[in-house]
């Protein structure tokens, strides 16, 4: 008796149904399918990335965005942040195609190492490219290729070698990454900025706040010298300056960012302090170039501890709380414990506690450059540990310098006259770090012109919406709006089959009304059959559209700026199953509607 | 009267239901006429922006372009210090810097001696640079916007000396008046990005499209079907009265014309009028440009092609509904 629905329509209708129902499917699937992939596909290009991104409030597209990259290194250091990277995204012209071209850093890059299906991905920075499969298959583009990439905004010619082919499994799988510079080269943009900060860790309504607010910077000076105290950015340009020549109370009202605050004089150029500067913060900062500072060091009674001034005199020492101590002014001494000796600057109290560790921990090398990126020789490296003592000083005669030590934050200062300044650094492994001395500024009053643009943070879904609103006046709403048209008229595709074949057996639901069939009835032995071959049929018809996306191969030939979407099965599936439902339900419902009424009548 | 105005004034009063079938087919055509027109009114604001866009201002090829000054550059990918970079020798040094607009700090090259960008000379530092074992003296360092920048570069004579693979390119300034030459990339490329960008926006309007027509294909003849079944009455009345099968056919063809054409207008008008209204409204609303949906060109070649379609789609459906209803008879 359940069997009946099939029945009724056995053989001729049958066949005829099942084809008419499974084209329709198809159709639907095939549709559902596209509207889903350029969903997608819009949202990637235009979003540029995942997570919460900032890019810059006038910009219309993040193609055209343009984030300094100070707001990166700030970002990186505060401590809700768990990843931060920038990013430059151009789209350009390969051959005749589009592609976007993703500058990211060279470590980011190599984070992907794992990823590459052929080739390698280089350690150094240079005129190289890394292909993600989909867009390598696009372009017709293999490892050790060499292609011109044309910069769309500036008359820049890039010629790269591509090194490596990454599967991704993201979006970037449709791009073309190269290093940062590269990247920055491609987008027009200068060394100083770049086109978004991705950002995690940070709930974007903060980063928000973050972004958009100053913040005052309040710095208690103990300062016994004439002198400037400046305000760097992490890329060393002047932010701010005040003339000091006493003891005072500086205010400057800044952005949210890391900053570094110096102390210019005739002699000495050394940094203070530096302050993540996220809301209204107050540090305090010594200085004493005319007192005498005390030095203390670690070493037993019975050692034999001698200190020199850079002329050679002999320093006054004392033995105190089981260490030795000097009163000194500031400068280079020469220190000889036992056999050894080092050279220690003094600015400040000091505590000197040498320790080996020539055999245990890790190598770090240490390289010191000068603002405009020439390699500086001849300097003074000082570490410090967690707690503030001098572990380890030594002169370097070259620019770089190599080191072993255990894990755990130490200090590094860099002793270079006038420069002498430090950098935090937390050794965890075997690492390279660059240490850039600042150039002294000759004219501490007049603060440079720099572009603050006005940044916010989005999520990725709002970038394309964002994007697509000021490019083109439509929002993303209008699209989805347009995709919900045509998928309506889709259910009205099935509707119109499953209402064809409802109409072409409406006699015989009348008979089988006459002769006793309750509606349960009807459903359990005409609904149900019919249901399941409706489903059947989706299915099949899904199926053929999955067939018909690959061999078509509309993954590639969707594309928006380059970006194209794989068939989206989940969404496909559900919305051709709803559809299936749905049609059926309605041409069922108007059936059973029609076979009564006929009776009626 | 004629079998065929009998038809139609049947379907005018109701008995031959076909008001879903004209509505649900203008409503397809309306989304293809909407969808293409606006497509076409931004491909023309789009090519209007590139036309006030700031000329291309220097242009390379493989080739060697006839009746344009170009410069000869031979150029190989090298490795120096595990860095990526370009080996480039040139007759001219001074010239080749003029067409890139890079700044030289130091001399130019002589015999043996390169110059080095300022991203690879802050890479490698030295002021000696080995190649396949022949020893360069840097001369100066350049700073541009482009390759310079991790480049060496020497002259033709020092890379005689060198056994590698060159590949030789030309580079000329394009100026306003040049005409365009095949093969040549052009620089900045927004006017070849924006084409490529409209190429692929058209294909996939064109595959939506096709969609939508099979889609409008097949709801249209089963919607006929339906029609001409739920009218089984109607047509059981006109076989009675001594209609003919042929004169049955002649008549629902006529209908099949006219709803087509009325299908075709209505959409057309449709898809005309709403995205202008939409566009309008969100000028008005959101201060956005106002963007007019324009009458594209191959729109009469869309309108013939859908009414043709829609016309088949109709008549076999509303045959195949005759047809049942005669058989069941």
């Amino acid at each position: 008796m359940s069997f009946l629905g099939i029945k009724m329509l056995w053989p001729k209708k049958l066949i005829l149904a099942l084809l008419s129902l499974i084209m329709a499917h198809t159709l639907v699937a095939l549709f559902s399918a596209v509207s889903s992939a350029y969903w997608m596909v819009i949202n990637t290009a235009l979003s540029g990335s995942d997570g919460v991104i900032v890019m810059q409030a006038g910009a219309r597209t993040v193609f055209t965005s343009h984030v300094p990259l100070s707001v990166y290194e700030s970002l990186k250091r505060h401590p809700d942040v768990v990843a931060c990277e920038p990013f430059t995204l151009t789209p350009t012209c390969i051959g005749e195609k589009t592609v976007i071209v993703r500058g990211a850093t060279i470590k980011y890059l190599n984070s992907w190492s794992r990823k590459v299906v052929s080739g390698y991905i280089p350690k150094r920075g240079g005129l190289w490219a890394v292909v993600g499969v989909k867009a390598a298959d696009r372009l017709g583009l293999k490892t050790g290729d060499h292609i011109i990439i044309a910069s769309s905004r500036t008359d820049a010619l890039m010629p790269v070698e591509i090194k490596a082919i990454c599967m991704f499994r993201d979006s970037k799988d449709y791009e073309v990454l190269v290093p940062l510079d590269v990247g920055q080269k491609i987008a027009g943009l200068p060394d100083t900025m770049v086109s978004i900060v991705e950002v995690k860790g940070m709930e974007k309504s903060k980063l928000m706040k973050l972004l958009t607010s100053d913040f005052e910077l309040t710095i208690g000076c103990n300062i016994d010298v004439e002198g400037w105290i400046l305000v760097f950015d992490p890329l060393n340009m002047l932010v701010a300056s005040a003339v000091i020549n006493n003891s005072s109370v500086l205010k400057f009202l800044l952005p949210f960012g890391y900053y570094e605050i110096y102390y210019q004089g005739r002699n000495i150029f050394t940094k203070l302090v530096d302050v993540l500067l996220d809301s209204n913060k107050t540090v305090f900062i010594n200085l004493s170039l005319k007192a005498n500072s005390i030095l203390q060091v670690m070493a037993s009674k019975n050692d034999v501890v001698i200190l020199r001034d850079e002329n050679g005199t002999l320093v006054k020492r004392t033995w105190q709380d089981g260490c030795w101590v000097f009163a000194v002014k500031p400068g280079l001494y020469i220190l000889q414990i036992n056999n050894s000796t080092y050279q220690v600057p003094v600015l400040g109290d000091t505590v000197f506690n040498p320790m080996g560790f020539n055999a245990v921990g890790y190598e770090v090398l240490v390289t010191v450059v000068s603002s405009d990126g020439t390699k500086v020789k001849d300097f003074i490296i000082v570490v410090e540990d967690e707690g503030g003592n001098i572990i380890f000083t030594s002169r370097a005669l070259g620019s770089q310098i190599s080191l072993r030590l255990p894990e755990g934050l130490y200090t590094f200062r860099i002793y270079k006259p006038p420069h002498f300044v430090f950098k935090h650094v937390n050794v965890k492994g075997p690492m390279s770090i660059v240490i850039k001395l600042p150039q002294l500024v000759k004219n501490p009053e007049k603060i440079p012109y720099r572009f603050y643009p006005k940044l916010i943070s989005l999520k990725s879904e709002e970038a394309a919406e964002y994007t697509l609103y000021a490019l083109t006046g439509l929002t993303s709403s209008y699209i989805v709006a347009a995709i919900v048209l045509i998928l309506t008229l889709s259910v009205l595709l099935c509707l119109a089959v499953q209402r064809h074949v409802y109409l072409s057996i409406s006699e015989d639901l009348r008979i089988l009304h006459i002769i006793g069939f309750t509606k349960s009835r009807l459903l359990v032995s005409i609904g149900i059959p019919h249901i399941m071959l409706s489903i059947s049929s989706a299915l099949t018809g899904f199926a053929v559209a999955w067939a018909i996306y690959s061999i078509l191969r509309l993954d590639v030939l969707i594309v928006m700026l380059g970006y194209g979407s794989p068939f989206r099965a989940v969404d496909s599936l559900i919305f051709t199953l709803l559809s299936t439902i749905i049609s059926w339900l309605v041409s069922f419902a108007e059936a059973l509607k029609r076979a009564g009424d006929t009776i009626e009548g | 009267m004629s079998l065929a105005v009998i038809i139609m004034s049947i379907a005018a009063r109701g008995e031959l239901k076909v008001k879903y079938l004209v509505l649900i087919a203008s409503i397809f055509l309306a989304v293809v006429v909407g969808l293409k027109g606006m497509t076409e009114a931004y491909v023309h604001d789009v090519m209007a922006i590139v036309e006030l866009y700031s000329r291309p201002s220097l242009a390379i090829s493989s080739q060697r372009p006839a009746g344009v000054k170009a410069v000869k550059v031979n150029v190989v990918h090298i490795t120096i210090e595990n860095i990526d970079a370009l080996l480039i020798s040139v007759s001219n040094v001074s010239v080749y810097l003029d067409l890139h607009r890079a700044r030289l700090k130091g001399s130019l090259p002589g015999f043996g001696e390169a110059l080095v960008g300022s991203k690879l000379r802050d890479q490698i530092g030295l002021p000696i640079a080995y190649i396949n074992g022949l020893k360069l003296n840097i001369t100066g360092i350049i700073s541009s916007n482009d390759y310079l920048d991790y480049s060496l570069i020497i002259l033709d004579e020092t890379a005689a000396l060198l056994d590698l693979e060159w590949k030789t390119l030309y580079e000329w300034e394009v100026r306003e008046s040049s005409e365009p030459i095949p093969h040549a990339m052009i620089v900045p490329a927004i006017p070849t990005l924006l084409i490529s960008v409209i190429i692929s926006a058209e294909r996939n309007v064109r595959l939506i499209t096709n969609l939508i027509y099979a889609m409008a294909c097949m709801a249209g003849f089963f919607l006929a079907g339906s029609s001409s079944v739920e009218a089984r009455r109607t047509i059981r009345v006109l076989t009675s009265a001594g209609f003919t099968f042929k004169g049955l056919l002649f008549s629902f063809m006529t209908l099949s014309i006219v709803l087509a054409a009325l299908s075709t207008i209505i959409g057309v008008s449709l898809g005309i009028l709403a995205p202008t209204l939409i566009s309008a409204i969100t000028s008005i609303f959101l201060k956005l440009p106002y963007i007019r949906p324009m009458a594209y060109e191959s729109m009469y070649l869309d309108i013939l092609w859908y009414f043709i379609l829609l016309f088949i789609c109709f008549f076999t459906g509303f045959v195949r509904g005759l047809t049942d209803v005669i058989s069941r008879d």
